[in-house]
């Protein structure tokens, strides 16, 4: 039991509510402090707290994640359970209870009222979307509820921000709010009898269906239209993510390059600059790269997910993800690793199994993320012939066929990590779908703001700071460029007998089989940073002037001294491929994965698996492609 | 969205049973309503099926299949809840109405 974190004077005020309730709109009205609100169950999981002064009292009020019940079933809800019984270290257990009930949904929310109110703290019951139940057509009579319960009751429009005063006048005085003479029964049968009648008690009208819902409804989960605009979410889906955000992402590739070089004539030639333009400025470039495609990928999900339509996504797919083990919300989360593996994995709180959650997490990286896309792009633009079968390209069927292994993959195994190593889920699948409700544009902006941040939190950090070591790795130790070197040669020289390129020559035993050389061992290791990183490295590797038609060259023109081979035959631009579609060289990812599963346990078995399978696959990949093209080169 | 007359618990034949005849939630067609008579699940499982609401003497109605033909959604209580088949047969169900 500790109190350690509330200043004295300050009451501590828990807003409890099943997901979907509009607790989270209630508490950023009350608090002003903007926090995350979605449509689809169990997206308020981070713990958020904010300061009120209201009846001269300052209050901090926490916004507990939403759950269906106080007896704990997914990890949510163990969150609230131990918190409520203050065994979380450092912060303290509310001393007194909102309950957020969304009033069309009463008649279910009773069953959490009465569970809350056995706990025995000052509780008040606080009724959302009053407006939605009386366009519904539902009365309810509140002064009869209040008596009936024996606790204050308040009704409120969070978004518009009615009845929000009544709310800050009543949580000033916890201490004065009724309590009932007798609490509810507990056990569920009892509960359940007791909330029927107070219902019926209180009931003036029921309300009707949500009209849009079902109109809406009967098109998005039709067996025809639904699949059609599924398929139509998707490519749109797509097309945002890498189209639509492509512009952006060269212009601030462009950008980020010339203001490094502006930078690099400004200062004087040394160590100081190089850190700063090769290292820093790079590292940062490589992080803000992303951000046009997860802006977009967050603007898209948000949006869709307020509205109401991931949840009904995840309705369809579910039969399909149940195939394999795990359930549709996975497909979400997946959804968005096409992106990036790191919103993928945050997407993963939507799963109330821990077993699911685990696996979706576990197998995210295999879905092909952004990062991949210069690597593949550049090796087929520099090794596949760029010719025609019949309508279609052959480079562009080279990147399906990458995209399809990725992600057949993933959903492989995701079904033989969940039947043979993290077992079957004890939770079984349920969800709500909430009505459709339009997020307002405000709200959407919010969302974005707050993920976008996240995500420049958790993977830019990491990204910006193996970027910085990288270039340490790269630099050191400086030796002397043989007499008469040219700019580019000497680059190279510095690199082959840098520590990285040391590694790489280290590692050459163990890529050999995979037809790799140790210029390719210094990429991989580069592309710790992020997989798109061994472009640059490569590019300095071959001192090329730029990423595009000069590596092109350079990497295709590659002998091997001894054998007098390309270095770069069919074989090894096919197997190298193979690996950037297995492996997981994602400082960034590990990184996310260690704080979503709390251990370095899980991290470093997705790692293994994945290099092994990387291994063997592009072992495979190139023995195959030698026999098929002995003579090698493409 | 109509008759679905693929099904094959429709062969059942519902509507005509006696009312207090208890069956498997899976078992009835969206439009139909019926009444929890119990939930033959353990913990956790029986825990969170309470809490959505699926209690004794609570009544659901089947509002529709995936197009794949499962989950089912049902609406009770207010709210509109998908459950895989598996777990709609441990609910039990008696006084099938269409």
């Amino acid at each position: 039991m500790t109190s350690a974190t509330a200043p004295s004077g300050a009451l501590r005020l828990g807003l409890i509510g099943s997901p979907n309730c509009g607790k989270t709109t209630l508490f950023n009205a009350l608090t002003g402090l903007r926090a995350r609100v979605g449509n689809y169950p169990g997206v308020t999981v981070e713990r958020r707290e904010g300061l009120v002064e209201a009846a001269g009292r300052r209050i901090e009020v926490v916004d507990l994640p939403g759950i269906y019940g106080l007896e704990p079933v997914s990890p949510d809800e163990e969150v609230v359970s131990r918190l409520l019984a203050g065994e979380v270290d450092g912060i303290a257990p509310p001393d007194a209870l909102l309950v957020v009930a969304d009033a069309c949904a009463l008649e279910r929310s009773l069953l959490l009222v009465a569970q809350v109110m056995a706990l025995g703290r000052p509780t008040c019951l606080v009724l959302t979307m009053v407006d939605e139940l009386a366009a519904r057509g539902g009365r309810i009579d509140v002064p009869r509820l209040e008596d009936a319960l024996g606790i204050p009751v308040l009704s409120v429009v969070g978004h518009r921000g009615l009845g929000l005063d009544a709310v800050r006048a009543r949580i000033g005085s916890p201490e004065a709010w009724p309590s009932p003479a007798v609490p509810p029964p507990q056990g569920a049968a009892e509960r359940a009898g007791w909330a029927d009648s107070i219902y019926s008690h209180i009931v003036e009208q029921r309300a009707g269906r949500h009209r849009a819902t079902e109109a809406v409804d009967r098109v998005v989960l039709h067996p025809v239209w639904g699949s059609l605009l599924f398929a139509a979410v998707m490519v749109t889906f797509f097309q945002a993510i890498f189209a639509w955000a492509a512009p952006a992402m060269e212009a601030i590739d462009g950008a980020v390059g010339a203001f490094g070089e502006t930078l690099r004539g400004a200062l004087a030639p040394g160590l100081f600059r190089d850190f700063l333009v090769d290292g820093v400025i790079a590292g940062v470039g490589s992080v803000v790269i992303f951000l046009p495609q997860i802006i977009l990928l967050f603007a898209l999900l948000s949006t869709l997910e307020n509205f109401g339509y991931m949840a009904r996504a995840a309705f369809l797919i579910d039969r399909v993800m149940g195939r394999i083990g795990l359930e549709g919300r996975s497909f979400v989360a997946l959804l968005s690793s096409y992106a990036c593996a790191i919103p993928g994995i945050m997407a993963t709180r939507g799963i109330p199994s821990p077993k699911n959650r685990l696996v979706t997490i576990l197998v995210s990286p295999l879905m092909t993320c952004s990062a991949r896309l210069p690597v593949y792009t550049l090796l087929i633009a520099a090794f596949v012939p760029a010719t025609t079968v019949g309508p279609l390209g052959v480079q562009g069927l080279v990147l399906l066929s990458l995209y399809l292994l990725g992600t057949v993959s993933a959903l492989l195994a995701a079904a033989v990590l969940k039947r043979w190593v993290v077992g079957e889920a004890s939770l079984p699948f349920y969800m709500e779908l909430p009505p459709y409700r339009v997020p307002t544009v405000r709200l959407v902006a919010w969302q974005v703001w707050d993920r976008a941040w996240a995500f420049l939190r958790r993977a830019g950090t990491i990204i910006l700071l193996v970027s910085m070591v990288l270039w340490v790795l790269l630099t050191f130790p400086r030796s002397e460029p043989p007499a008469g070197a040219s700019e580019g040669e000497a680059a190279r020289h510095a690199l082959e007998h840098s520590i990285a390129g040391r590694i790489g020559h280290g590692i050459e035993p163990a890529i050999a089989p995979l037809g790799f050389d140790w210029k390719i061992g210094v990429g991989l290791v580069a592309s710790l940073a992020a997989r798109e990183v061994i472009v640059s490295t490569l590019a300095q590797i071959y001192a090329a002037t730029d990423e595009d038609a000069s590596l092109r060259e350079a990497i295709r023109a590659d002998v091997d001294p001894r054998t007098g081979e390309p270095v770069f035959d069919a074989a090894t631009v096919a197997s190298l491929l193979v690996f950037f579609v297995f492996a997981l060289q994602c400082m960034s990812t590990l990184a996310v994965m260690r704080r979503e599963t709390a251990s370095w346990r899980w991290p470093a078995f997705a790692f293994g698996y994945l290099l092994v399978l990387a291994w063997g696959a592009s072992f495979v990949t190139y023995r195959v492609v030698s026999l098929v093209s002995p003579s090698g080169g493409a | 969205m109509g008759l679905d007359l693929s099904d094959p618990s429709d062969a059942t034949g519902l509507d005509s049973s006696n009312p207090s005849d208890v069956t498997g939630l899976d078992g009835l067609r969206p439009g139909q309503y019926a009444e929890v008579a119990s939930v033959e699940a353990q913990p956790p499982l029986a825990t969170r099926l309470a809490d959505l609401g699926f209690c004794p003497g609570t009544r659901v109605q089947v509002v529709r299949r995936a197009p794949l033909g499962d989950p089912v959604l049902y609406e009770l209580r207010g709210c509109q809840i998908a459950l895989r088949q598996g777990e709609a047969s441990l609910i039990r169900v008696r006084n099938v109405t269409s």
